[in-house]
């Protein structure tokens, strides 16, 4: 980069020299010259974590987009401009992180949610039952008796949580040992569930498995019966909202010796995920794999499958409800990653909201809505969204980057760098230890929960005492400055009409 | 215990096979059944026929012989143990491999030990009798495969044979010039340590293959570039 994105506000006046930023700052933006006894600063590498500031405890510092500018217009903007400077300079396939940060439109920003006025009464949420409990899986719609005419119970296995938000799928790689630490104790203590995501499962976790959801991906990292045993629910990672289409690959310098034994790969190597999996080419090929899977869990544990939101979410959906999966994760275009190619992250796949609804909408129509559960991901933002999503169709919702938030995380979007300040997105033992697990889980479980009364709150303003009367339940969302045609596939009303 | 697989269905036989106590299983008639053998340890089960897609995945130990030929996704994700086949085999065999040993009386299909890795004292092998077809060993990352060719065939690989291999090794038993001539990687020599490997690895297969291979074969080993292929393909933002 030839200018430094970020310059640095530096109040000497209110600066004691602790020198807190020089040892916060993983990038040596700060450093102590001895000479003048003052802090020196050098903003070229500077992400605006955030870190300095949140630990300047005199307000000293200040961190702001730098305010020179190229020659920029309207077409060629400051960005344009550095990354093709950038590009010119190294040949480089620019590598970014965390989910797609163009202003595309925000359909959750464009729906209004219903609440109840004379004709039906809203519930008071704090003083009547509200109920927020999910059971994700597969669901009978007919009645079977046996020859004494009492019910045949054929319950397919289920994943129950109390609320309908899960964590979702980071790889111990992509993110740190107390970050996982942390999100395993928060599902734990909200009964929900965490993800391990694509790079293997601790041993240190086996105890907890019942809250432990595994992912089988294309590099099939860690995967051995063990990992396969202590798990709720296996999850076929086929994309990943903010890099359909691509693989995974860890640095070799990011995989140290804790990352190599959890993935069971030699340390300081490559560990590729494969863009495709080369089992899978088909929804034939997919059933193959997801009754693989039942076969090894003797049919009791729930099988999920993770996809993209792409183009043909629908029609590839409905194929992913019939090759017998009990669960469809569905990724939208915002959802995070620790590294993935800017391009593809900026431009490719489509929002969560009109997936989810063509998916729900598709479903419904082809009569096999119960034969699967629908997980939301990719940029819920908060508990408005959560209730949005729902009534759009989905089962529940899983977070990533809200979840990283929660544990200090500041949106940089530098995770590929290794050097996260917050500790998060680093394997680097000075950094990682900067999280506090127990600190962190408290911090996941608040968020939850918060999200979770909020939730209660909305539905209750409806007049709706159970999340899955919300379900799918379109009629208690409007939509406002949208066209017709993104109506119709919202399956939404207009603001106003009757 | 001794199966008759006839007009059985898969989960049924695995079901069977997954409860059985005992330590030797024989199964008969075995007839695209998948799955056969998923996870399965410490047994040491023997199938007649021709085995469905993915046989034996997640192996974590004892072996399966299999007098027959199998589909696709041999081994996939094999941990430990042993696959035998007195036959050929599908695509993808041996995917993402991390341990044991899989050998092949005659041929396998493409995208053959496709990502297979070593870790630690776990260095799976993959043996092939015959010939392999596109895309041997792609992304390899650790392990042995070697392919024998036994019947000369002018192609011993098929095309772009260890393509994003970043570990491990392929080593290929040439004849001719010809056959030189056809293999699109760059070949090495072997060294004596690894021939020694090899034949140690060949003398296991004969016998478990019950076959007398030649003395002398010219091995050679498929170049794997670094083992960081990647760095420097992209820029941090």
């Amino acid at each position: 980069m030839r200018t430094s994105r970020y310059e640095i506000l530096h109040d000497n006046t209110r600066c004691d020299l602790c020198k807190s930023c020089v040892y916060q700052c993983t990038r040596n933006v700060f450093s102590y010259d001895i000479d003048q006894q003052r802090i020196a600063v050098d903003p070229k590498n500077c992400v605006n974590c955030q870190r300095c500031v949140e630990f300047c405890h005199h307000q000293a510092l200040k961190v702001q987009i730098n305010r020179n500018h190229y020659h920029e217009n309207a077409y060629w903007t400051m960005q344009d401009i550095s990354q093709l400077f950038q590009q010119a300079d190294t040949g480089g396939i620019l590598l970014s992180s965390m989910g797609n940060p163009k202003p595309y439109p925000i359909y959750f920003d464009h729906l209004l949610l219903n609440a109840a006025q004379v004709t039906n009464p809203s519930i008071d949420p704090l003083r009547e039952p509200m109920e927020t409990k999910v059971c994700l899986g597969k669901r009978t719609n007919d009645f079977k008796r046996d020859d004494d005419g009492l019910l045949k119970l054929d319950v397919k296995p289920h994943l129950h949580l109390d609320t309908p938000i899960l964590f979702a799928g980071m790889s111990l790689g992509a993110i740190s040992y107390p970050a996982h630490e942390a999100l395993l104790a928060a599902a734990k203590e909200l009964n929900t569930f965490y993800n391990c995501g694509e790079g293997g499962l601790p041993q240190k976790f086996y105890p907890d498995e019942n809250h432990i959801i595994v992912q089988v991906a294309s590099g099939r990292f860690g995967i051995n019966k063990d990992y396969l045993k202590h798990c709720a629910a296996l999850e076929i990672k086929v994309g990943q909202g903010a890099k359909p289409g691509i693989g995974g690959h860890l640095p070799s310098r990011k995989n140290n010796e804790l990352i190599a034994k959890t993935r069971m790969i030699e340390e300081n190597s490559e560990a590729i995920s494969p863009a495709p999996h080369h089992d899978i080419y088909s929804i034939e090929d997919l059933r193959q794999l997801v009754y693989a899977l039942k076969e090894v869990s003797g049919y009791q544990k729930p099988i999920i499958v993770k996809v993209a939101a792409v183009h043909n979410i629908a029609a590839i959906c409905s194929g992913i409800a019939r090759s017998g999966a009990d669960i469809i994760y569905i990724d939208g275009f915002r959802g995070g990653s620790g590294a993935t190619p800017m391009r593809i992250r900026d431009n490719v796949g489509i929002p969560i909201e009109l997936a989810l609804a063509s998916v729900d909408e598709t479903l419904r129509k082809e009569g096999i809505r119960e034969e699967v559960s629908v997980i939301a991901a990719g940029g819920i933002r908060n508990s408005s969204d959560v209730v949005k999503a729902i009534a759009l169709g989905a089962d529940a919702v899983a977070i990533g980057t809200a979840a990283l938030l929660a544990l200090g995380c500041h949106l940089c979007q530098d995770c590929t760098s290794g050097v996260c300040s917050w500790g998060i997105a680093t394997q680097q033992k000075d950094l990682t230890k900067r999280l506090n697990p127990i600190q962190g889980a408290r911090q996941l479980v608040h968020l939850v929960t918060a999200w979770t009364n909020e939730i209660k709150e909305m539905m209750g303003g409806m007049g709706i005492s159970s999340i899955e009367s919300l379900k799918g339940n379109r009629l208690m969302l409007r939509g406002l400055h949208l066209h017709e045609e993104e109506l119709r596939i919202l399956g939404v009303k207009h603001a106003g009409s009757r | 215990m001794i199966i008759d697989a006839k007009k059985m269905n898969a989960s049924a036989l695995n079901h069977i096979i997954r409860s059985c106590e005992d330590s030797e299983i024989i199964v008969n008639n075995v007839l695209g059944q998948r799955y056969i053998a998923n996870v399965s340890e410490n047994k040491q089960i023997t199938l007649y026929g021709t085995c469905g897609n993915n046989l034996a995945n997640f192996l974590s130990g004892g072996s399966i012989t299999l007098y027959g030929n199998a589909q696709e996704n041999v081994g996939d994700t094999m941990d430990d143990g042993e696959i035998v086949i007195h036959g050929s085999c599908g695509d993808a065999c041996g995917y993402g491999m991390r341990g044991g040993r899989l050998y092949i009386k005659e041929d396998c299909g493409s995208r053959c030990g496709i990502h297979m890795k070593a870790y630690q004292e776990k260095q799976p092998i993959i043996v092939i009798g015959g010939t392999a077809k596109d895309y041997l060993g792609e992304y390899l990352a650790g392990g042995m495969i070697i392919v024998l060719n036994l019947h000369d065939e002018a192609k011993c690989v098929g095309k772009y044979c260890g393509s994003g291999a970043h570990g491990g090794a392929i080593y290929l038993r040439l004849t001719d010039e010809e056959q030189i001539g056809y293999t699109p990687n760059i070949l090495s020599e072997i060294t004596v340590a690894e021939q020694q490997m090899i034949d140690t690895v060949l003398s296991d297969y004969q016998q478990k293959l019950c076959i007398k291979l030649a003395q002398n074969m010219k091995f050679y080993r498929i170049e794997i570039k670094d083992k960081n292929p990647y760095e420097g393909l992209y820029t941090e933002v």
